[in-house]
């Protein structure tokens, strides 16, 4: 309980911020009973001289009349003020609305400067965006033709060896010169074995057995051919 | 019992001056309370300030008030309030009332005991003359 306490009360000991609960009542309490100063304390007001009393008589006349005329002619300056709309409520209504005004200008400005600085940002981003957009486009044509350009090289190259009609009997020739047989079975070292040994011109009547019903391997390889120099392999 | 409040004569506001300052230093507001009946004039129940009043005189011997003549109009004409003896005889001095007859009658008395102070002066300062006199007939 003190600790709390100490950490919600000041630093300062004569704080009159906190302990004050409520403002207390003007003058005495009615059950006190008067000072003795005020006690039977008697005031005997001097006598006044008879010709300030004649005085006084006249001029508290005139002056209450005086009075009561200002106060007509008070009144009458205020509502011709405030008919005029110079009043007390018509200058406080003015100063309302300028004090008004100058703050909605102040919004709008500020407003106006969140929204460039919203708009700038926006288009810097739209614009990269659409530079990158661009970008990879312009990229992908260009990989396409580098791409395109090879193949249309190595098309034009291989186009050498195309078979046309003024080159076909040629390469008919050539072909029929040099048959490429693919029918062999191949060890590790790198030995090829050709069975049936593969013939230009056939000689005699083909076998009538083509397929590989029966296991060759059983049979003793009959037609070898050499294998090919070691770095010519595979 | 608590002060009756008839409400006949009711809604009536006053200008007086309240006491502001330090010990030995008084200085007064001029202030709008609200009416009579409802207790005695305190921070508290102030309405409006309308003016100062310094009581003590400044360095060039003056003693300074100001008002604010606009609200006071407003006060005293539409809203009728009554006003203090004190703040009756400010006014006046500043021009916008009449001089309040009390003020007269203190000039007047104030007029005549400076007068019989400036005579017993006078008095005071003929009496060595005789003296003065003696002595200066011989020198010349």
């Amino acid at each position: 309980m003190l600790l709390n306490r100490c950490l919600l009360s000041p630093a300062s000991s004569n704080s009159s911020t906190l302990n004050r609960r409520r403002t207390p009542k003007p003058g005495k309490p009615p059950i006190l009973p008067p000072a003795k100063k005020v006690l039977y304390k008697v005031v005997h007001p001097p006598w006044m001289k008879p010709e300030d009393v004649k005085e006084l008589l006249w001029r508290r006349h005139t002056y209450n009349n005086a009075v009561v005329s200002l106060r007509k002619v008070f009144k009458k300056e205020i509502e011709a003020k405030e008919a005029a709309g110079l009043g007390i409520e018509a200058q406080s209504e003015k100063d309302d609305l300028n004090e008004l005004i100058l703050e909605n200008e102040r919004r709008n400005n500020e407003a106006a400067l969140k929204r460039e600085r919203q708009e700038k940002e926006e288009y810097e981003k739209m614009k990269a965006e659409f530079l990158g957009y661009i970008e990879k486009k312009l990229s992908a044509q260009a990989q396409n033709a580098k791409e395109r350009t090879v193949e249309v090289k190595k098309m034009i190259e291989e186009s050498q060896n195309f078979v046309t009609k003024e080159n076909m009997d040629e390469k008919l020739k050539e072909a029929l010169e040099n048959p490429v047989v693919f029918d062999y079975c191949i060890d590790l070292h790198g030995n090829k074995f050709y069975d049936p040994l593969p013939m230009k011109y056939v000689e005699g009547t083909p076998t009538r057995q083509k397929s590989r019903a029966f296991d060759r391997s059983l049979v003793r390889p009959r037609n070898i051919e050499k294998p090919p120099p070691a770095s010519a392999a595979m | 019992m608590r002060q009756l409040i008839n409400p006949k004569t009711f809604g009536r506001p006053s200008i007086g001056l309240a006491l502001f300052g330090c010990t030995n230093r008084p200085f007064y507001h001029i202030c709008i309370f609200p009416d009579r009946s409802l207790g005695r004039r305190f921070e508290g129940n102030i309405i409006e300030q309308v003016g100062t009043f310094d009581p003590l005189p400044n360095a060039k011997n003056e003693k300074l008030v100001s008002m604010n003549i606009e609200r006071l109009k407003y006060w005293i004409g539409k809203r009728n309030a009554q006003i203090s003896v004190p703040v009756l005889e400010l006014l006046g001095l500043s021009g916008l009332f009449p001089i309040h007859p009390k003020a007269y009658i203190r000039a007047k008395d104030q007029r005549e005991t400076l007068a019989q102070q400036v005579a017993a002066l006078q008095i005071a300062a003929e009496t060595p003359a005789p003296p003065e006199e003696t002595e200066k007939n011989p020198e010349s």
